[in-house]
């Protein structure tokens, strides 16, 4: 009884602290901005903004990001909407069917109806995150270090297989950062690796410099090929849609927050993921929209926005949890945890429990903070979304070169943040992907330490170790999604699928 | 090949959405210096796998550099597979007399990049002999003139008053420390 009220003075604490309260309106009001500027993303300004927060206490940091990563996760349709460049990833699925939208002249009434379904989303998110993360954090604690050591592989396949693109690339992307995670003295036997005589290295490689780098220096040096974007302005009148058209979304809504949040959960997949597959769902499963889908269907901005802003919560849950990034942003996050001497895990649910019912607190009241903003500053907004991008860019670079240098008030880390940069402008390029870099960085050590007590505690005997993969039905069970991940990949599981699918259809007949 | 993604579920779209894209990708030629960059990045995963086996050999399963090991040798096999795959791709498609290096500097790398490269490293050098304030002022004028703007009185207020609003809320609500030139002492 005790600790209920606790709890629940923890999740009020941002509610009742005006100092908490104005960082997370901050932190939204600041997050639209940012996700709606093309160029300009939650990673991005996450990853900056560790640096300058980690004099702060951990609450005061968390919710400021965690009202960025909600308003920018939600920002991204509104520039979808009004000037038809998405600006986050998450916005594209919003686009296809807000922009004609827009086009109708019924801007105004979309990103009403987008703002209420994505803080709907929003709010089933958070409240899976509540039941959910307890749940699943008692199972965890059933978990074997070689159950985290594949959950760790699974995320970082899930991230480079899922956003697009070649899966060896991403692949390469996740070993490489688990590489650099690897840099400095081996926690269980003080060797030091990678660190080539220098006593900087041997701290580890300076990961917040390089997450600047990689999202910022390497974003902008890509923004620099397209300097201009064409913007198309939208006259906004009614904001407010009808009760009866909420009325309407309410159930499609309600199954793709909950299909966001699962996409979320998993490691490895966030936001852009769930938004498509949510418009995917929606096309499937809606019969007879008013307007076809593409041509400016309700339906087809509803599904990917309250997916979108669902998924924030459901990405929040293995983070918390197991410690493992949820996608890009938490992993970033989980950065900022470990700045502040915090060690996400199943352990802090039992140890620092008023942390995470002040998040799910903090969460719950950047939802309400976004429904206030979603309906506010829209002409305001137009005028700035559409800055040149000869004024952003190089204000992104001062930022983050301050950032970088604010850790330590070092000037090396600037040249690590610009190596980064450039590597990571490169790897863009060319194909390859970030998201599986950073994710590596984060989970390299957790694989790294979790890989060898497994070896350990089986007295190094490979064969043992392989067996009990088989025999723990845990590890039996996360193996065969590692498989299923991996052979989903090739073309064998066409096959796979076609014979499924015949013997399906026989069954039927 | 999109009505099939159409037809089938939502699971098949995030698992072969992937595949497709790749599939479409494998008839689009080689950007210029793609296979070179690819090249060299299986050289630094095999010279990280060199210093990873020097850690501590292959002493034990468990020792401090088995999974640096692992790591490395997963580079350098995918990028074996990128290299493979790189080489069924047509070559990079050259305009009329013009060579593959400039090719690479027309479309990857161009001259703007590389001017503003220079700046930003320039930057960096004169970040903490002349404090935040001046040396981000010049960065950013330098930066805008390179990205192509004009406009120079509009430029240069923008600028200034963005920088003041930065450094405001660096000192007060970040309490970051800057570095110092002669300008933040005036004002301290």
């Amino acid at each position: 009884m005790n600790d209920l009220m606790m709890n629940i003075s923890y999740f009020g604490m941002s509610f009742l602290d005006p100092y908490l309260m104005f960082l997370t309106a901050a932190g939204v009001f600041f997050g639209i901005y940012v996700g709606a500027i093309p160029g300009l993303s939650v990673t991005m300004a996450v990853s900056i903004l560790i640096s300058f927060t980690f004099k702060w206490g951990v609450n005061e940091a968390l919710a400021l990001i965690a009202g960025i990563y909600y308003g920018g996760v939600y920002g991204g349709s509104r520039s979808a909407i009004l000037i038809n460049v998405p600006g986050a990833p998450a916005a594209i699925a919003s686009g296809l069917d807000g922009y004609p939208l827009a086009k109708m002249g019924e801007a105004g009434q979309a990103i009403g109806l987008t703002t209420i379904m994505g803080v709907f989303g929003g709010l089933i998110g958070v409240l899976c995150l509540a039941v959910g993360a307890p749940m699943l954090s008692d199972l965890a604690l059933l978990f074997a270090p070689r159950d985290y050591m594949m959950l760790a592989i699974w995320g970082l396949l899930l991230v480079g297989s899922l956003s697009g693109g070649m899966m060896a690339k991403g692949v390469f992307a996740g070993a490489l950062g688990i590489l650099f995670g690897m840099v400095g003295l081996d926690p269980l036997t003080a060797e030091p690796r990678f660190t080539f005589g220098s006593v900087h290295l041997t701290a580890g490689a300076p990961y917040v410099a390089a997450m600047i780098g990689l999202f910022g220096v390497s974003e902008v040096l890509v923004q620099l090929h397209e300097l201009h974007f064409p913007t198309i302005k939208q006259n906004v009148s009614k904001l407010f849609p009808s009760w009866s058209l909420i009325k309407k979304h309410l159930p499609l809504a309600s199954r793709c927050s909950v299909l966001g949040v699962i996409v979320g959960a998993l490691p490895g997949a966030g936001g852009d993921i769930a938004a498509l597959m949510a418009y995917d769902h929606a096309k499937r499963t809606v019969k007879n929209p008013e307007r076809p889908f593409g041509e400016g269907a309700w339906e087809g901005i509803v599904a990917p926005e309250s997916a979108a802003v669902g998924s924030v919560g459901g990405c929040y849950i293995p983070m918390l949890t197991l410690g493992i990034p949820g996608d890009a942003v938490t992993a970033v996050i989980i950065g900022a945890l470990y700045i502040h001497g915090l060690k996400p895990g199943p352990m802090m649910l039992l140890e620092t429990p008023h942390l995470f019912w002040f998040t799910v607190g903090n969460l719950i009241l950047a939802c309400i903070w976004l429904a206030v903003f979603g309906f506010m500053g829209i002409k305001l907004f137009a005028k700035i979304v559409e800055i040149p991008k000869s004024a952003l860019l190089p204000m992104i670079v001062v930022l983050s070169a301050v950032g970088s240098y604010a850790i330590e008030n070092n000037p090396v880390h600037i040249y690590w943040m610009l190596g980064f940069g450039v590597v990571g402008y490169f790897l863009k390029m060319y194909g390859y992907q970030v998201g599986p870099v950073i994710l590596g960085i984060i989970l390299g050590p957790l694989l790294d330490s979790n890989y060898r007590r497994a070896m350990i505690s089986v007295s190094n005997d490979p064969v043992e170790f392989v067996a009990e993969f088989f025999t723990s039905p845990v590890s039996a069970v996360l193996l065969g999604l590692l498989v299923l991940t991996i052979l989903s990949q090739t073309r064998y599981w066409a096959r796979i699928a076609g014979l499924f699918k015949r013997a399906g259809a026989e069954a039927a007949s | 090949m999109k009505k099939r993604l159409r037809e089938k579920g939502a699971f098949f779209y995030a698992t072969q959405g992937a595949k497709v894209i790749s599939e479409k990708e494998m008839h689009k030629p080689r950007l210029p210096g793609e296979l070179g960059f690819c090249l060299a990045l299986l050289l630094f995963s095999l010279t990280a796998l060199y210093l990873s086996y020097r850690i501590s050999g292959l002493s034990s399963w468990s020792s401090a550099g088995s999974l640096p090991m692992g790591a490395s040798l997963a580079m350098s096999l995918s990028s074996l597979v990128i290299i493979f795959r790189e080489l069924s791709k047509p070559a990079p498609e050259l305009r009329l007399g013009k060579t593959l290096a400039q090719s690479f500097f027309e479309k990857v790398f161009p001259a703007r990049h590389m001017v503003f490269i220079f700046v930003l490293i320039a930057y960096m050098f004169l970040l903490e002999p002349l404090g935040f304030i001046t040396s981000s002022f010049l960065y950013l004028v330098a930066a805008s003139l390179v990205l192509g703007e004009r406009r120079y009185v509009h430029m240069i207020v923008a600028n200034v008053l963005s920088l003041a609003v930065v450094y405001l809320v660096f000192r007060t609500a970040f309490s970051v420390v800057l570095p110092e030139g002669f300008l933040e002492r005036m004002f301290r």
